[in-house]
């Protein structure tokens, strides 16, 4: 007789524990509206804000989460933040639950591309406001990198770091590597960088970056490849591992990723093998990984940085001056830089991740100033 | 009297037809692939497929019991995000890996009370399993990705050449596992369990101690898998290891394992896995779009899976 009661607790505590779980990580949520006049001041008050995130599963977006909300908080705003959890059909059932919140402006980062064109025509239906970060949603003004702009600043980069160590297309093999889960308006942060280093670098066969597709494995015979990096450290790692079999071992090798947790990976496989004198590598994303690799290390030599970090405050400012009726451009980019030993402290305290100033914003962006939110924080040029 | 039988693949022992084909790839590629056949690439194969092997062994022991563990690919991130919590709060190395093995094993003790004491189905109880586990290494991780201090990371630096002390420890688990399951009694104990619980039951064979020691097995050697990869990468996350889960279940199925318990060996996981591992890293060498290797990959699963049950319809019937 004791073992079915038994049971039964059990399956209670579990129940009950899941509940609990829950409840401690839901979110809050908030209602009305601010004033115009409070808008150009930077308050906030009573506005509210839903978030959702792609996934909870990757450092970067729970860091921009985390520093979104508080600084919605900071200003009187109150904030819901929806997990997309990588996957297009908890995306769609997230917008359904914004829908039915009702916020001011609805801040959508998608998991996938696959179910934006619905999301964008829920949110449109319901007529509430929205913001696309990073990729477009039907109908929602993009927040994102510019990323030919971008990708173009770090192959410059690139291609002087080349210059100075005496590196061409005669001994060097460029690797760029995409992370196929997410898709073309990320991954096209690596073809821009290869061709605009192919229009740099002495005897590069230049290429366009819509000449290298999805499946494109070699861009240029012994100069050019591309491979699907992925991600995370492991899946970097393992890659770079075999592609690194295909590369001569006297060749140099410039490897290109679109996320940092990938650039660490790259740099244990080309530890593993013995090649890092011969390597340099690009990350994306300015993580502590990435500074302190760069302040102290000759292989990660440049970093594409567009503060995604701070993405918060900028995303904060276009959805206080889309409550308030402003025109919003179609693309609103953070500032961006590329960066490297010699500049990354200009940016950061020396030797920390604690950032000091942004660099201006480019000149598409800057009614971002006018909301008066970017003056509070007092972390980026042009806003004093 | 001269045998005149003719050949026929259904004769061959299933392991023996897997590891023709393994063969037969490695010398397709061999032939096609430059730069596939080197020492260095052998060992690019050996080290990537290190924690899929280690991971295998596990998942084999609960197969051959009739079971399965999905469990794995949450195991894995959580232990190598605790191994590089302790090591950087300067927990010895040592300690820090007692502590995630023991991580394993109460995840393995957790699936014993639930799929033998309560009867609850495997798939449930390790689905539920790995995503407490995989959210709980999120949780710990804080959705970062932490670093392992390098003096923590002596499993995956070089032991002889390029070859890191993982894989050497990798090779040692294999053997060892060879050695349990076939020339000990446990090993054929739980050979009899997943043939035929109750027979075993009939036998005098506590099915259920049996049934349970083989999630606790997997528990382990998934933690192992999780320290591991933290040592390799001198890095953890809790999105590490996503496909580990899938991987080691083909690389079983592969190798001859029944998903209805009763058959498998080590020598066929081990096929198994250098079989994924050699088409992933061959497609890579030719060039082949990752799109492409996802296919084939799942081409050559269905493949083997395939010609085993043709296998064993012809030695019923025959």
């Amino acid at each position: 007789m004791r073992k079915p009661a038994f049971r039964l607790t059990a399956v209670a505590v579990i129940a009950v524990a899941g509940l609990v779980t829950a409840g401690c990580a839901g979110g809050t949520t908030g209602g009305g509206a601010a004033t115009d006049s409070a808008l150009a001041s930077g308050d906030l008050t009573g506005l509210n804000f839903a978030f959702a995130i792609p996934t909870s599963a990757a450092e970067v977006y729970v860091n921009q989460a985390d520093t979104f909300v508080k600084q919605a908080e900071e200003l009187g705003a109150t904030v819901t933040v929806y997990d997309n959890a990588g996957d297009a059909a908890t995306m769609l059932s997230n917008a359904d639950l914004m829908v039915a919140a009702a916020p001011d402006v609805i801040i959508e980062f998608p998991s996938v591309a696959d179910a934006t064109t619905r999301v964008g025509q829920k949110f449109t239906d319901a007529g509430i406001p929205c913001i696309a970060v990073n990729v477009p949603v039907e109908g929602c003004p993009l927040f994102n990198f510019d990323q030919p702009y971008l990708s173009g600043l770090g192959a410059t980069a690139m291609a002087e770091q080349m210059a100075t160590r005496g590196w061409d297309a005669s001994n060097t093999t460029v690797v760029i590597g995409q992370a196929s889960e997410l898709g073309a308006s990320v991954n096209i942060a690596a073809t821009a960088f290869y061709a605009a280093l192919s229009e740099k670098v002495p005897g590069m066969t230049k290429v366009s970056s819509d000449d290298i597709q999805p499946t494109t494995t070699v861009i240029t015979p012994d100069q050019g490849l591309q491979g699907d990096l992925g991600l995370t450290i492991d899946s970097g790692y393992d890659a770079t591992l075999t592609a690194l079999q295909t590369i001569p071992k006297d060749r140099n090798v410039v490897i290109y990723t679109v996320s940092d947790d990938t650039t660490v990976g790259v740099l244990r496989a080309l530890d593993n093998q013995g090649r890092t004198a011969q390597a340099m590598v690009s990350g994306y994303g300015g993580s502590t990984d990435a500074l302190s690799n760069i302040r102290n290390g000759d292989v990660w030599v440049t970093e594409q940085m567009g503060f995604f970090a701070y993405w918060g405050e900028f995303l904060l400012s276009m959805a206080a001056a889309t409550a308030a009726g402003a025109d919003i451009p179609d693309l609103t980019s953070p500032p961006m830089v590329i960066l490297e030993k010699d500049n990354v402290d200009t940016f950061f305290e020396p030797g920390t991740d604690t950032l000091t100033e942004m660099p201006e914003l480019p000149d598409s962006s800057k009614y971002l100033y006018d909301t008066g939110i970017l003056q509070k924080f007092g972390n980026i040029a042009g806003a004093e | 009297m001269t045998d005149t039988r003719t050949f026929s693949l259904s004769r061959l022992p299933a392991l023996a037809t897997v590891g023709i084909f393994l063969v037969v790839v490695v010398a397709g590629f061999a032939i096609f692939a430059q730069g596939f056949w080197t020492p260095n690439n052998a060992s690019t194969i050996v080290i990537t497929a290190s924690v899929i092997m280690i991971a295998s062994l596990g998942q084999l022991l609960v197969v051959i019991s009739g079971g399965f563990d999905l469990s794995i690919g949450g195991v894995l991130p959580l232990t190598a995000v605790v191994y590089a919590s302790l090591t950087t709060a300067g927990v010895p190395m040592l300690a820090a890996m007692a502590v995630c093995l023991a991580v394993g094993i109460a995840v393995g003790l957790v699936h014993t009370y639930f799929i033998v004491h309560l009867k609850i189905n495997p798939l449930i109880t390790t689905l539920a399993t790995m995503s407490i586990t995989a959210g709980l290494a999120f949780t710990l991780a804080n959705g970062q990705t932490l670093t392992v201090p390098p003096e923590a990371g002596i499993l995956g630096d070089r032991a002889i050449g390029t070859i890191p002390w993982h894989v050497i420890l990798m090779i040692v688990l294999v053997v060892l596992m060879h050695l349990v399951l076939a020339h000990t009694l446990l090993g054929r104990r739980i050979y009899m369990v997943g043939g035929n619980p109750e027979a075993a039951r009939l036998a005098g064979v506590r099915v259920t101690v049996i049934g349970g020691s083989v999630y606790v097995f997997s528990g382990f050697f998934a933690a192992v898998a999780g320290i591991v990869t933290a040592s390799q990468l001198l890095a953890a996350s809790g999105a590490m290891g996503s496909t580990i889960t899938m991987q080691s279940l083909a690389a079983v199925v592969l190798g001859g394992a029944a998903l209805t318990g009763g058959r498998g060996s080590v020598p066929g996981a081990v096929i198994g896995v250098l079989l994924l591992g050699v088409i992933a890293n061959g497609m890579s060498i030719l060039h082949v779009p990752s799109f492409y290797q996802q296919v084939v990959t799942g081409l050559v699963l269905l493949a083997a899976v395939t010609l085993s049950r043709l296998q064993e319809r012809a030695r019923r019937s025959g």
